[in-house]
């Protein structure tokens, strides 16, 4: 595997906010492998938007380095800094078009700051428009364009310069649900064809679901969980990480069953579990394979199977009715099988 | 006549636009280096400068909060150094400059600051210079606040350029002032300020249009073209008008008619090109003519002039003397001198040299006694003897004229007379034709002996500028002193 195209290293920043230090950020390391989708989520106030602006130094770290294609940028001078940043496009929540520039013009900014000449802008700027399917659009003013339509201008401009990565800000936190999912698409699709990296920061699990590779999650300025979205989301170990999570897919205990639980078995109660499948589990048919094998009963409260990158991804919440023999054979069989089953209770 | 009118206006009003225009470029090019300056100082985006922010802000305050008159007299320095010139229509053009520059640069910076800070952490991620920022992003993004400040900043200008006249700047507050206000012709007043209204609409109109144009570069580089291209010839004409042509300094009003007459006589006897600069005070006249702005100036009599070289030490001399213009007492409300009632309110210049003149006269007439019989210094506070209690009210010599519905008498100089629709017949006390108070004509020490002296003396005495005195200034109005 080739050297990771950016290294984030024990990343520290800190503001004066009316004279007293307030920490953004607190040691943060991460690794972007190339060609990667890498999201990070957190709540708001996490600390993920200064994450993402000390990638390019917008922010300017207190502390630690960033080391990006082999260079670490603190140590750049500032004209070296801004050939940098020409290697990375970024996309923005709002956006961030000038209202003044036509959709071309805007698209074509980043190629007249190089100075590049009339017909070479052109040429570069068409096809990325008709990429992003605007190339009907070239004369329109952000004004009269939609919100989708208007990433998709940003989009444009941030690939003219041919970045290495692209860093999204929030980049659908203002779009409708169907925008969302057709820029995410689009990203995926630069991601896959031209082989661009891709840090994203959201809020949204949803956003990680649909495209990352490997998500990161962010809370008070720490690096709580990493790993591949598949595996972050069939076992999830931070707290905080859980309740995102909950956001996509049934995961928790529903609501009105909750105080129904207890933690000791008494006579009537049956043991509570949640099953976790992945890939061929979630294919196999191994609720009637314990019945049939241990006769223990399964009687499913709730479940959810979610697909991620061609992963299938099932949760499923169930009674399991049998003696208490049968049901642990139940469960190491299930084990074997590769279902992740965690004890909740009894109900 | 009308002819004339029109020959002034259309002349007035290309001075305003002169002015102006290209106060209005420099002060707004200027003024929105200084407002992006502001901008990228402000606390939010660079807390280290924030001294040079106080320090500009504070410069900026300060200027904007001088009123412009008082602003047009304290630079000249700066104007003479810059134009070699404080006088005339081109020297007004650095105060105007000097006023428009901190207005814009406010208004730069908070057309700026409307700009979302979003654009600007855009720019910087794809690699632009704080330059670039400015002109890709900033300057377009902030153009039609601009524009519309732009607007603005002009139509303040025509404002302030009506205080020109102060320096001779003319234009078409001047010509308001000086021939419609002095002289009571409301007519030159209304046409003026037609002009003034249809040009300030206009000027909207056209800032509000490339407001609104999306092609605002174009646009406005073909105005600023189209205005540079026709306004130069002017500028060249008014700093070359100045070599082979002598200066004269009048006080504007009646003054020029006379000064017109001179003109011809002296091109047409002597060859001689005048040119009239004309002032509204008593000061500049003689502070002008002491720094070569002006080669010499008929304004004034003897004890003035004087007063003047005392306290100034200016470097000044009388070539001759031209006509004695008899002060007079003038009243709206009584007829007769023994009609004034006690504690009558009366009217006096505020300059030393008239005030003097006119407490003599009341002196002469009986009504107060002075300090040691009184003498061309004397002042309200020599009054040792005022048995009617009568009460002084000192004012600028051309606002007499006006204060008469005010005050129960008031000393008027002549040259304001005809203006107020008086005669020297109408006043109630007056000089005697042997008053000390002759005008004369003054040059600077160092030209008393330079050859167009004699000339212009002859001039001045001439026929024809004797009988164009003789018919603005009603008979014993003006007597020759020679």
């Amino acid at each position: 595997m080739s050297a990771p195209l950016l290294t984030l290293v024990d990343l520290h920043k800190a503001y004066e906010v009316n004279n007293t230090a307030v920490s953004a950020l607190r040691g943060i390391h991460l690794s972007v492998a190339r060609g990667a989708i890498v999201g990070i989520i957190g709540k708001s106030g996490a600390g993920k938007s200064t994450l993402i602006r000390s990638i390019n130094l917008l922010e300017r770290p207190t502390k630690g380095s960033v080391i990006f294609d082999g260079q670490d940028l603190k140590t750049l001078t500032n004209e070296n800094l801004r050939k940098v940043r020409q290697q990375m496009g970024m996309i923005f929540q709002h956006f961030n078009l000038l209202s003044s520039r036509t959709v071309f013009q805007n698209a074509a900014l980043p190629l007249e700051l190089q100075g590049l000449k009339k017909s070479e802008i052109t040429n570069r700027v068409m096809p990325l428009l008709e990429l992003v399917g605007l190339s009907g659009r070239l004369d329109y003013f952000p004004e009269q364009l939609s919100g989708g339509q208007k990433q998709r201008v940003a989009i444009a401009r941030a690939l003219a310069l041919r970045p290495q990565l692209l860093l999204c800000d929030e980049a659908t936190s203002a779009l409708d649900p169907e925008s969302t999912r057709a820029i995410l698409n689009l990203l995926k699709q630069i991601n896959q064809e031209m082989g661009l990296t891709i840090v994203l920061i959201t809020h949204a699990m949803d956003v990680i679901k649909q495209i990352c590779d490997q998500v990161g999650v962010i809370d008070e300025g720490q690096l709580v969980e990493w790993g591949e979205v598949v595996e972050v989301f069939a076992n999830p170990q931070h707290p905080v990480t859980q309740r995102l999570i909950g956001q996509v897919v049934q995961w928790e205990l529903p609501e009105n069953l909750q105080p129904q639980v207890r933690s000791q078995q008494t006579a009537g109660l049956h043991l509570l579990v949640r099953l976790t499948f992945v890939n061929n589990s979630a294919k196999t048919p191994l609720i009637s394979h314990i019945h049939e094998r241990f006769g223990v009963t399964v009687n499913i409260l709730q479940a959810d199977l979610e697909y991620i990158h061609g992963n299938s991804l099932g949760f499923m919440l169930c009674q399991l009715i049998g003696t208490s023999q049968d049901i642990d054979k139940a469960l190491h069989y299930l084990t074997e099988h590769s279902v992740k089953s965690e004890a909740m209770g009894y109900v | 006549m009308s002819n004339f009118a029109l020959l002034s206006l259309t002349k007035a009003l290309s001075e305003t636009l002169y002015m102006v225009f290209i106060s209005s470029i420099a002060g707004i090019s200027l003024g929105l280096i200084l407002g992006i300056i502001l901008f990228f100082t402000q606390k939010s985006l660079n807390k280290r400068a924030q001294w040079l922010y106080q320090m500009l802000g504070f410069l900026v305050n300060v200027t904007r909060s001088v009123p412009f008159i008082i602003l047009l007299i304290g630079i000249i320095p700066l104007t003479s150094l810059l134009i070699g010139t404080f006088i005339g229509t081109t020297a007004a053009i650095v105060p105007l400059t000097i006023a428009a520059i901190p207005f814009y640069a406010r208004i730069t910076e908070s057309a700026l600051f409307e700009v979302p800070l979003g654009l600007l952490e855009a720019a910087y991620a794809m690699g632009a210079t704080r330059l670039q920022l400015i002109y890709k992003v900033l300057l377009p993004e902030a153009f039609p606040a601009l524009m519309k400040g732009a607007t603005l900043t002009m139509i303040g200008l025509i404002g302030y350029s009506a205080m020109a006249g102060a320096v001779g700047g003319g234009g078409l507050g001047e010509l308001a002032i000086n021939y419609g206000y002095q002289r009571f012709n409301t007519m030159v007043i209304v046409e003026t300020v037609i002009v003034l209204v249809v040009l300030v609409q206009i000027l909207q109109m056209i800032g509000d249009r490339i407001a609104a144009s999306r092609h605002h570069y174009a646009l406005l580089y073909f105005i600023l073209l189209l205005g540079v291209i026709s306004l130069l010839p002017f500028f060249f004409l008014s700093l070359h008008k100045t070599e082979n042509t002598l200066r004269i300094g009048v006080i504007s009003g009646v003054s020029e008619d006379v000064m017109q007459a001179a003109k011809e006589v002296a091109k047409n006897r002597y060859n001689l090109d005048l040119s009239m600069v004309t002032f509204n005070d008593y000061t500049l006249p003689n502070v002008a003519l002491n720094d070569g702005k002006i080669e010499a100036n008929i304004f004034q009599h003897q004890p003035y002039l004087d007063a003047q070289i005392q306290s100034r030490g200016f470097k000044l001399v009388t070539v001759a003397k031209t006509f004695v213009y008899p002060i007079g007492f003038y009243s709206r409300k009584i007829k007769q001198i023994t009609q004034l009632k006690q504690k009558a309110l009366i009217g006096i210049s505020n300059d030393p040299s008239n005030q003097a003149r006119a407490l003599l006269l009341l002196q002469k007439a009986g009504l107060i006694g002075l300090k040691d019989k009184g003498s061309v210094t004397s002042t309200v506070q020599d009054i040792i003897n005022n048995p009617k209690q009568l009460q002084f009210v000192t004012l600028d010599a051309a606002q007499l004229a006006h204060a008469l519905s005010e005050v129960d008498l008031a000393a008027v100089n002549n040259d304001f007379l005809s203006s107020a629709g008086l005669t020297l017949s109408d006043a109630i006390i007056r000089e005697d034709k042997d008053s000390p108070y002759a005008n004369v004509m003054v040059v600077a020490s160092r030209n008393q002996d330079a050859p167009w002296v004699q000339p212009l003396v002859e001039v001045m005495h001439s026929p024809e500028v004797n009988a164009a005195t003789m018919q603005i200034y009603s008979k014993e109005g003006a007597i020759p002193a020679w």
